[in-house]
């Protein structure tokens, strides 16, 4: 794939609009306005906004992982989001779905359950059917690491792989520190290995690196588009941090703040480990980006998430009323 | 002295109803021996002896329902008159428990057991579910049991004017009540009266007559029975057996006083079954004193008595309220001198009796103290006309008047 | 003329499906090669292909999953359950993204889970169950189980055409038992509608509320009991899930008693269910208790000895009957 200088821009820009998107929300949080953990994570934006960017309107996704950049880049407009973490949701999901959980088929997302890979085989089955039906579409499923080890992840892999469905699953290995799990600590080679248990290809990426994740997932989309069955792609991340909310502030390197101090460290393990610097200062190095320019994406990107949350404030709660409808289909 | 209780044979049974004693006070049990029998909503069984020893008091009796844990006797220690060791009694083998139906308990101090269908369609029918007998299980009143009374009542009554649905009219009033006021629902006893009463006398033409009668003599012959009954009989000594009495003496000569109309034809009751109206809070019952005819005094007496306080604690049986073929009432100890009864359907008198009062009253040209009493008697004029009560009435006012104590 | 059995009509139905509608798909283990284990889906393979009968590994989650993911790119699947008995295994997909699919998130999953339940054929606890309940429970699913031959067609038919994933329970025992003829068939209705009982029998003394293998029980104690001059109403739910309740309150205010009858165990079945439903919508009309004939609360046993006392009877309706009968 081949992008021009406005293409880098808008990456950079969703990137950009990911982290300070996450960021308000994280405000709302701590001041009370949301209830529930938030369940995001700094670091994700290379993976969030690559994956999504090369599949067509025509691709479905699902994630399991807190993607909002994903989401972000399939159409769904930041207003949207943040009424979703308020409970206050337009259809479809009308403040029922929980957070994290965005679906809209009309925009080829599929909302997950919270499970770690029970859309796996959902979006193996999405695959398959594009297959059958000739349609000229993949599908992509992203997880954690640790869901490698569930059933759901075997059955539905495994169902793709037997059909040769065009399949794409990205499996997000989180940095090892602090986690459980039996992947933790595991290396590139293990997911390698079982990749070939299903006769599949493992592709190996740097999940912090935003171009790289293009590229690779590219690859697997032409793969899946050319019969030769589904890929997984193993993306380690350098560097994330979770924030759930309750009493944690919010995060560096979550924090834009961060970037922006001068006091910061240039040390270039830091700067490779966080997307967004890595990217910018890729731009920057190659001369596609000015500081002007970023500092405008910068601006239009606060001028979204304000409008965002203007909007979301201005949203009414759904009503107690509507309970009980749409359980079932009911003809018009 | 060891209390002997109704057990709790199911988590969720609450009572139990005594169905056979099998010692009698002051028999001999012995610990594990079957002492009593019961029967529950999920199974009747024996209960054996908790201890050894003389039960020496039964305080639920046979046929009686009682909440689990309540004292059903007790067993003290003391031998009484027996001399030598008591007699080793033979322990029995449990019978066994027929499997159990979804049983329908015997009738408790509720009133008549009956299911959620049959008080709907008593209700909307206005039936008094005391005056039927039930066929179901236990003496249940079951659906069949309402529908053929309901078809025995559609025969129409011949003077009743209008064929309007059996049921209190709907209010004539069209304004509702101004000014302040506190609604209360009706209980079931009182939509039960209301219907019946307006029912009455809608039903029968109510005539009223009234005598006043001397009933001096029967005020002593209570004080002088009195003491006797209560201590040697146990039985409370009202005036009311001695009403019931001359009246149940009076409607052997007067039979049309003691029928009832069905339709067309006049049914002149044999059974001499005489109602006796019990006020209750909120209400009033009508237990019946069956062949008061055949009673003794004595009898009569402790039949009044036990129907009163069975009514006023609401452990009348079914049977107790049906039946009647007249029915004798008194206004209450309140002051009020008579009053004009409205009769106990299907029968077609009522008598009323008023206070007992001292008045000063002609005797032989002279003025003397007696004690007086007003009677109403409440008459179908349909059945019996102002004749025949007068003289209905003079002869009960002539036996009451002449009270003797041969009578007993 | 020919004779059609339970097993036939479930056949005709999805191959007549399959016809009408190229969306139809069919997933399963061993239902295209083999034919299906109770050969339900023998030749279907040949007539429609590899794409539209799929072989699946054994992964009932798996394939369940990818049934929902077909039927959100458009495909309406009919997922098979070689046994009932497996659905266990896909519990989660079913009852956390199946059912909860178009509330959430206004995606309708229009699948058909099918397969074999119930017992009598001596199987053993893990080849008889009637999993019912547990998707009775989960809001978003609808549950259905013919007893009549026609009802296996109209209500497949039905549970195909329909936008919402839709439990099957077919009764291994009707398979090849219970029989119509062709002709009977053909002058019913095609397309039985989801969410109506029908009154099997008439009667004025007590309603008998039942479902699946279970009415032909009620229709032999309903002869017994006709000669004792005891007569029952025979209700078919058919659809468990949405629930006829207003047929069932219908007859229990005219006959004003009921039981409910069904092979399920006993705790937490649909017979409590009901009984609620009466108490709390009918009280007035009953004239006497609620009464439940079901199995005990025991996995289904092997042993045709034990299995026989587990499995309700024509004489366990009969005697229940009686005592309600003159209660």
């Amino acid at each position: 794939m081949s992008l021009g200088k406005r293409q880098l821009h808008e990456l950079l820009f969703y990137m950009i609009l990911t982290r300070k998107l996450e960021e308000s929300l994280a405000r709302l949080h701590r001041d009370e306005r949301l209830s529930s953990p938030l369940g995001l994570r700094s670091g994700l934006e290379a993976v969030s906004v690559g994956a999504a960017f090369v599949p067509t309107p025509k691709d479905v996704l699902a994630s399991s992982l807190p993607t909002t950049g994903a989401l972000l880049l399939r159409g769904v407009k930041p207003a949207e989001i943040v009424l979703e973490f308020l409970g206050k949701g337009a259809e479809p999901s009308a403040g029922r779905s929980g957070i994290r959980h965005f679906g809209d088929l009309g925009r080829g997302i599929v909302a997950t359950t919270g499970h770690a890979a029970t859309h796996v085989s959902v979006m193996a089955g999405m695959a398959f059917s594009a297959q059958v039906q000739r349609q000229d579409r993949v599908a992509l499923a992203l997880v954690s690491d640790e869901a490698v080890a569930t059933g759901d992840f075997h059955e539905g892999v495994n169902f793709a792989a037997v059909r040769k469905a065009p399949l794409v699953v990205v499996v997000v290995r989180f940095p090892s520190a602090g986690r459980t799990g039996p992947l933790a600590g595991s290396e590139v080679s293990q997911l390698y290995e079982r990749a070939r248990g299903y006769g599949l290809t493992s592709l190996p990426v740097d999940g912090s690196d935003l171009l790289q994740v293009v590229q690779v997932v590219e690859t697997a989309m032409d793969r899946a588009k050319t019969g030769e069955g589904p890929t997984l792609i193993e993306a380690p991340l350098r560097s994330s941090t979770r924030y759930f909310g309750n009493d944690d502030a919010v995060p560096a390197p979550f924090g834009e703040a961060a970037r922006l101090d001068p006091t910061r460290s240039e040390n270039e393990t830091d700067v490779d480990a966080n997307p967004i610097w890595r990217f910018e200062r890729f731009l920057l190095q190659q001369d596609w980006l000015s500081e002007a320019e970023r500092t405008a994406l910068s601006a239009r990107a606060d001028e979204a998430v304000s409008d965002a949350l203007r909007a979301a404030d201005a949203a009414p709660s759904p009503s107690a009323l509507a309970l009980e409808d749409r359980l079932f289909h009911r003809a018009s | 002295m060891t209390d002997v209780i109704m057990p709790q044979m199911g988590e969720s049974i609450a009572e139990g109803t005594v169905t056979k004693w099998h010692k009698k006070v002051g028999d001999r049990v012995e610990r594990d021996e079957p002492l009593f029998e019961i029967s529950t909503d999920k199974v009747d069984t024996e209960i054996p002896s908790p201890v050894s020893g003389i039960l020496s008091e039964i305080r639920v009796g046979e046929g009686q329902t009682v909440p689990v844990n309540t004292v059903v006797g007790v067993i003290g220690d003391k031998v009484t008159k027996v001399t030598g060791t008591p007699p080793a009694v033979p322990r029995q083998a449990p019978s066994p428990s027929p499997a159990a139906p979804p049983a329908a308990a015997p009738p408790t101090e509720r009133g008549p057991r009956s299911s959620p269908l049959v008080r709907k369609m008593a209700r909307e029918h206005a039936i008094d579910l005391l005056k039927l007998s039930g066929s179901g299980q236990g003496g249940r009143i079951t659906k069949q049991d309402v529908l053929k009374q309901l078809e025995s009542q559609r025969a129409p009554a011949v003077s009743t004017p209008s064929k309007a649905p059996v049921k209190a009219p709907a209010a004539v009033a069209a304004a509702p009540p101004q000014g302040r006021i506190e609604i209360a629902p009706m209980s079931g006893i009182r939509k039960s009266i209301a219907e019946h009463m307006v029912l009455s006398r809608r039903t029968s033409a109510h005539v009223t007559t009234v005598f006043e009668a001397d009933v001096s003599r029967i005020v002593q012959a209570r004080e002088s029975l009195r003491r006797r009954f209560e201590k040697e009989d146990g039985v409370k000594l009202t005036y009311t057996p001695f009403f019931i009495r001359a009246v149940t003496s009076a409607l052997k000569s007067f039979p049309a006083l003691n029928a009832s109309i069905e339709g067309d034809r006049i049914l002149y009751r044999k059974d001499y079954n005489i109602g006796v109206a019990v006020a209750l809070e909120g209400g009033l019952i009508v237990p019946v004193v069956h062949h008061a005819d055949e009673k003794s005094f004595l009898g009569l007496a402790r039949a009044v008595s036990d129907l009163a306080e069975r009514a006023r604690g609401k452990k009348l049986k079914p049977e107790e309220v049906q039946g009647g073929t007249f029915t004798v009432t008194n206004p209450g100890p309140y002051g009020s001198l008579f009053g004009t009864p409205i009769i106990n359907q299907p029968q077609v008198a009522i008598l009323g009796v008023g206070g007992i009062h001292k008045r000063p009253v002609v005797v032989n040209d002279a003025i003397a103290v007696r004690s007086m009493v007003y009677l109403a008697l409440s008459f179908d004029h349909r059945l019996v006309d102002g004749a025949l009560a007068d003289q209905f009435m003079a002869d009960v006012k002539r036996r009451l008047e002449g009270w003797d104590e041969k009578i007993l | 003329m020919t004779e059609v059995t339970y097993l036939e009509a479930i056949r005709q139905a999805m191959w007549e499906e399959m016809e009408r509608d190229p969306r139809v798909i069919l997933l399963g283990e061993d239902v295209g090669l083999y034919g299906g284990a109770f050969k339900v889906t023998a030749g279907f393979l040949e007539k429609f292909g590899k794409d539209r009968i799929i072989d699946t590994p054994i992964s009932e989650e798996g394939y369940t999953g990818v049934a929902i993911g077909a039927a959100f790119n458009g495909l309406r699947p009919i997922v098979e359950f070689q046994f009932i008995d497996f659905i266990a295994n896909a519990f989660n997909m079913i009852t956390n993204f199946a059912a909860k699919s178009r509330y959430r998130w206004g995606a309708g999953v229009p699948i058909v889970m099918r397969g074999p339940s119930g017992g009598g054929v001596r199987a053993g606890p893990f080849h008889s169950q009637n999993p019912e309940m547990h998707f009775v429970h989960t809001p978003g699913i609808k549950v259905v189980a013919p007893a009549t031959v026609s009802d296996a067609r109209g209500l497949m038919k039905a549970a195909i055409r329909d936008e919402d994933p839709v439990l099957y329970l077919e009764h291994k025992k009707l398979y090849r038992h219970v029989k119509a003829s062709s002709a009977d068939l053909e002058s019913q209705e095609d397309v039985v509608p989801i969410g109506k009982a029908i009154v099997r029998r008439v009667g004025e003394d007590i309603a008998v509320v039942t479902y699946s293998a279970m009415l032909y029980v009620a229709l032999e104690a309903a002869e017994i009991l006709a000669k004792e001059g005891i007569e029952l109403e025979v209700i078919d739910l058919r659809s468990l899930v949405p629930l006829d309740k207003e047929l069932i309150l219908e007859s229990v205010r005219r006959v004003n008693k009921v039981m409910i009858l069904h092979e399920d165990t006993r705790t937490g079945g649909m017979a409590g269910e009901i009984a609620a439903i009466v108490a709390e919508e009918a009280f007035d009309d009953l004239d006497g208790p609620i009464v439940r004939v079901t199995a005990p609360d025991t996995p289904v046993p092997y042993a045709a000895a034990l299995e026989d006392a587990f499995i309700p009877r024509a004489e366990d309706v009969v005697r229940a009957a009686r005592r309600l009968a003159a209660y």
